[in-house]
């Protein structure tokens, strides 16, 4: 179906520098796929919201632990286990992948391919992540740290990947330029792990498991391959594949992301066992010598990013789109560094099993993932005429975001800190390492209001573009179906 | 911004990274961790063995703070399989019980040759047969059939080593040597049998 | 060949390389696992938990119960002693001799010590060292024990007496080990706080034991009926002044009494092969804990 509207190539507005680049694709190009990627970007923009709530929830609880206490639906071990599960399948993920489709739909020529399948696609997914969170709510919940989701969740949720799939292959295999970037291997490669990690814990963990032990080792190396590999090669693919837009040039070195590629993908899949876990000391070994030989990949992917924004900084960061992805990298590298003092011997028996942990997952999960998943939507959105006015809104989300970001991660990194010295100490009583990170955990509920607020935003404005154009497909629709045939054919 | 005039918004989308090669400091602080990430495997790793866990480096350390000797822990581990298998029949004392079973302490077939002994919990006895000069004539089932070699020999050992027994331990293969000699066999012995055998 | 197909290669080796170590080589090495003995007792471990305490898990898991308690202990290393575990009839020279090998013993409380045996003569020495110096004390008369006590910060806290082991966990479904310590751990919390009427009143209100707790209460977990209705041994034991009010008692749902059994049946203190523990009996790791493992030397 063509798109009849016509439209001026769109005014840059307000005092956003912005690339010409973003906007030179004629409208019929791009917007094959608009619904298909607003699925899923909008419907991980209200994930977003479900998880940053529940989070908020759950911050509140460190302030008096009886608030709430008294519905079963909303103890903290529910809430927080949602807010986390929420954040994951609900948020991250579907945002990365509605980023990642309507950045493939943008270098094809016909736009997405079987858009319909990936709309459709992304409902069932939604529907895969509300039943999740109901589910844990209601005390569903598996019992593993990270792979959380109930069994009938992820069927629902495994249904609308497959979907995914189907368009974002056919997208892919269509697209103008033969030749693959990089953005090319890190997504394919993030979005096949995930895929394949997610189902090998699903069947080890949900459908036939393992035995004792094994359960948590399973999660283990879940946990580190969704988020340390997929997660991270889907985050910088994102970036990757919009980095020449924002700065006007090439990525720096093809190498060096190599480097990072091959790194993390022979590396961090390994670093998933903690060192004082109930296993055979090999594995929480190797875990530490993978991780701290990690910093390879992720000194080449800071060498990249440097090389690629030198003598930018100031367009990134002055552009509503790509401050962004500078935040999202900023919480990479501090991810790396808090997964680094998870592991390295020595520092780890302080960090281990306090809100250090929590601290990092918020930096990776809702800052680098989150961020680069925003960055890469609006990008996409760029394209489209309906943006006009938005980078006020854009500009207020990106402040929310990242002052309720450093504000959730920087006491929960200090709470950490406190009580891993506390604990280490046996003459302090457990109420009193508690208390001694009471007021961090309290400034972070600051952070998590903030974020809500940012994310609420983000979807808002998602729903009035979606709306917005919903409108005038609907009317555009409605007057060729009410104007008479005869006028039709004159205007051909 | 100058560079925003000079871009061919096509080019700028479908341009490939740049060709700048990964520094050496790169690749030597690579080689630098790996060295490391080895040096420090060999010593906390445990080298795969599932009994190490942190804090011990090796199996050996393990080893070295068990409670007692090996031989002391050999006739402990005999003690409790005796205690689940045996002694309901023969007694935690080893004196028998009356129309069950005949004493232990004391028995020939227990302090004498090794394969005599070993024989009779793998296939059972049958028949009478003559301990501290009384005559029993009972069966005894194959007791010894399921238990893993070294059980059975920890708990032979602890047999003939208990209740004021003064004999030499068995070992879990002198256990697994009679096994494969008799591997066909499905009666249970005799006295007269046994006693052939030095 | 290309370097795009060298470089898939790699990745599927990447792939399927933390896949073979971590979960694979593990599955082999773990996975088949059966009940061990421990050392030196023999006895069959683990044991599965009773009917009610694995419904108990199933509560544990449904209220997120791990999300703010670990269930696995550190252990940082251990510290070898010697302990005197009988008096011979030589008292005086037992005295002479334990004085000349650990100089730091006053003479009284040598002779305070031998009054409640066992004795800890020396603690965190080299094995060798309590090797030699047992020669003397046994010259003497003594009979004595090398000790090996587990130690560490989470052990000093009286969280366990010795590290977690893979065993601890054979028979549980799921494994929740917990990534973070809100609140204590919680792997050996049966032998720390056995009694079930403590549990259940720090379930229904956690301030009235640990004042400050940010453990949510879980009061839904119990009901308020009239005491007439109740038989008394099933109503909630409260402090005076934190009862439901008067001619009311708390009355424990069956989660409630199921979660407490779950939380008493965890003690993963029994000594094994690869945590080796060697305590006389009294004299305890690190706090109350009591030791059924001790093996005397002749």
């Amino acid at each position: 179906m063509k798109v009849v509207e016509q439209r001026e190539r769109p005014v840059e507005t307000g005092r956003l520098p912005m690339v010409k680049g973003e906007a030179g694709q004629p409208g019929e190009k791009v917007s094959g796929g608009f619904w298909a990627v607003m699925g899923w970007v909008g419907g991980g923009a209200f994930g977003w919201v479900v998880a940053a709530l529940l989070s908020l929830i759950a911050s509140i609880k460190f302030h008096s632990p009886g608030f709430w206490a008294d519905t079963p639906l909303l103890t903290y071990g529910r809430v927080r286990v949602a807010a986390l599960q929420g954040m994951w399948w609900g948020g991250a993920v579907p945002l990365l992948f509605g980023a990642m489709l309507g950045w493939m739909g943008r270098s094809a020529p016909g736009g997405v391919r079987f858009s319909g399948l990936a709309l459709l696609g992304a409902i069932v997914w939604h529907l895969g992540a509300c039943l999740g969170i109901v589910g844990v709510l209601l005390g569903h919940t598996t019992g593993y740290d990270g792979w959380g989701m109930p069994n009938a969740a992820v069927w629902v949720c495994v249904a609308g990947l497959l979907l995914f799939t189907v368009s974002v292959t056919a997208t892919f295999h269509n697209r103008g330029e033969r030749g693959l970037q990089l953005a090319h291997g890190f997504l394919w490669a993030g979005y096949l792990w995930l895929g394949w990690v997610s189902l090998a814990a699903f069947v080890l963990l949900g459908l036939q498991p393992v035995r004792g032990v094994l359960q948590w080792l399973v999660d283990a190396w879940y946990v580190a391959n969704a988020q340390m590999v997929a997660g991270t090669l889907l985050g910088w693919g994102i970036l990757y594949a919009w980095l020449p837009v924002w700065t006007g040039r090439p990525l720096y070195s093809r190498y060096l992301g190599m480097m990072t590629f091959l790194g993390l993908v022979m590396l961090a899949g390994w670093t998933g066992v903690t060192p004082s876990a109930p296993v055979p000391a090999w594995l929480p070994v190797l875990a530490t010598v993978t991780t701290v030989l990690c910093i390879v990949p992720w000194t080449a992917a800071w060498l990249n990013w440097r090389g690629s924004v030198s003598r930018c900084g100031c367009v990134l960061w002055r552009d509503a789109v790509a401050c962004f992805a500078v935040v999202g990298c900023v919480a990479f590298f501090w991810s790396a560094v808090g997964k680094l003092g998870l592991h390295v011997p020595g520092i780890s028996t302080v960090l281990e099993f306090t809100w250090w942990e929590p601290a990092r997952h918020w930096a990776h999960v809702c800052g680098f993932l989150g961020l680069t998943g925003v960055a890469g939507t609006y990008a996409w959105l760029r394209s489209f005429p309906e943006r006009e006015g938005r980078a006020v809104a854009a500009r207020t989300q990106f402040w929310c975001l990242t002052a309720g970001l450093v504000l959730c991660v920087a006491p929960l990194a200090v709470a950490g800190i406190v009580q891993g010295l506390s604990w280490q100490d046996p003459s302090v009583p457990n109420v009193e390492v508690l208390r001694r990170t009471l007021m961090w955990l309290r400034l972070s509920t600051v952070g998590e209001l903030l974020m809500l607020v940012g994310w609420i935003l983000f979807c808002v404005t998602l729903s009035s573009l979606a709306l917005k154009r919903g409108r005038a497909c609907w009317s555009d629709g409605w007057r060729r179906i009410t104007t008479p045939l005869q006028e039709q054919e004159t205007a051909k | 911004m100058s560079m925003q005039s000079s871009l061919d918004p096509q080019s700028v989308t479908d341009a490939k990274a740049g060709q700048v090669t990964v520094p050496m400091w790169l690749v030597v602080l690579l080689a630098v961790l790996g060295y490391w990430g080895m040096v420090y495997f060999d010593h906390h790793g445990g080298w795969f063995d599932a009994r190490v866990y942190a804090p011990f480096a090796s199996v050996s350390v393990v080893n070295e703070l068990q409670p007692v000797s090996g031989a002391e822990a050999f006739v402990n581990r005999g003690r409790a399989v005796y205690e689940t298998t045996c002694a309901l029949c023969h007694g935690s004392d080893g004196q028998g019980k009356p129309g069950q079973a005949p004493p232990l302490a004391g028995s020939d077939f227990v302090l004498g040759p090794s394969g005599r002994l070993i024989r009779i919990p793998l296939h059972g006895l049958t028949g009478p047969i003559e301990v501290r000069g009384q005559v029993w004539n009972l069966a005894m089932p194959a007791m010894g059939a399921a238990l893993s070699p070294e059980d059975l020999a920890a708990a032979l050992t602890y047999i003939r080593q208990a209740w004021g027994n003064n004999a030499g331990p068995i070992s879990a293969a002198e256990v697994e040597a009679v096994k494969a000699a008799t591997a066909g066999r499905t009666l249970p012995w005799t006295a007269a049998e046994l006693k052939s055998i030095q | 060949m290309s370097r795009g197909s060298w470089i898939f290669i790699l990745s599927l080796l990447g792939m399927i390389g933390s896949w073979f170590g971590t979960v694979l080589y593990p599955q082999i090495q773990l996975g088949r696992m059966v009940e061990t003995r421990t050392v030196p007792d023999g006895q069959v471990y683990p044991v599965a938990r009773p009917g009610l305490a694995a419904q108990g898990r199933e509560v544990y898991r449904s209220q997120g119960c791990y999300t703010c308690h670990s269930q696995q202990v550190r252990q940082e290393g251990v510290s070898v002693g010697l302990a005197i575990t009988k008096v011979g009839t030589n008292q005086t020279a037992l005295v002479e001799a334990i004085l000349r090998i650990a100089p730091q013993w006053r003479r009284d409380q040598v002779t305070a010590g031998l009054e409640r045996l066992p004795f800890q003569v020396m603690d965190g020495v080299a094995a060798a060292e309590a090797e030699r110096a047992r020669r003397p004390l046994e010259a003497a008369g003594a009979t004595t024990m090398v000790t090996v006590r587990p130690v560490g910060a989470d052990l000093a806290r009286g969280w366990g007496l010795r590290r977690s082991v893979a065993a601890d966990f054979l028979w549980d479904h799921p494994v929740m080990l917990g990534s973070q310590r809100v609140g204590p751990d919680l792997a050996g919390v049966g032998s720390r706080l056995p009694d079930e009427n403590w549990l259940l009143v720090h379930l229904w209100d956690p301030q009235i034991h640990t004042p400050g707790s940010m453990m949510p209460p879980y009061r839904y977990l119990f009901e308020v009926r009239p005491a007439a209705e109740v038989a008394s041994q099933d109503a909630l034991l409260l402090p005076e002044g934190k009862g439901p009010g008067p001619g009311k008692v708390v009355v424990p749902r069956p989660e409630a009494r199921a979660l407490v059994a779950y939380l008493r049946s965890l003690e993963a203190k029994a000594p094994l092969f690869e945590t080796p523990v060697i305590l006389p009996a009294g004299l305890s790791g690190t706090s109350a804990l009591s030791v059924h493992a001790a093996v005397e030397r002749p």
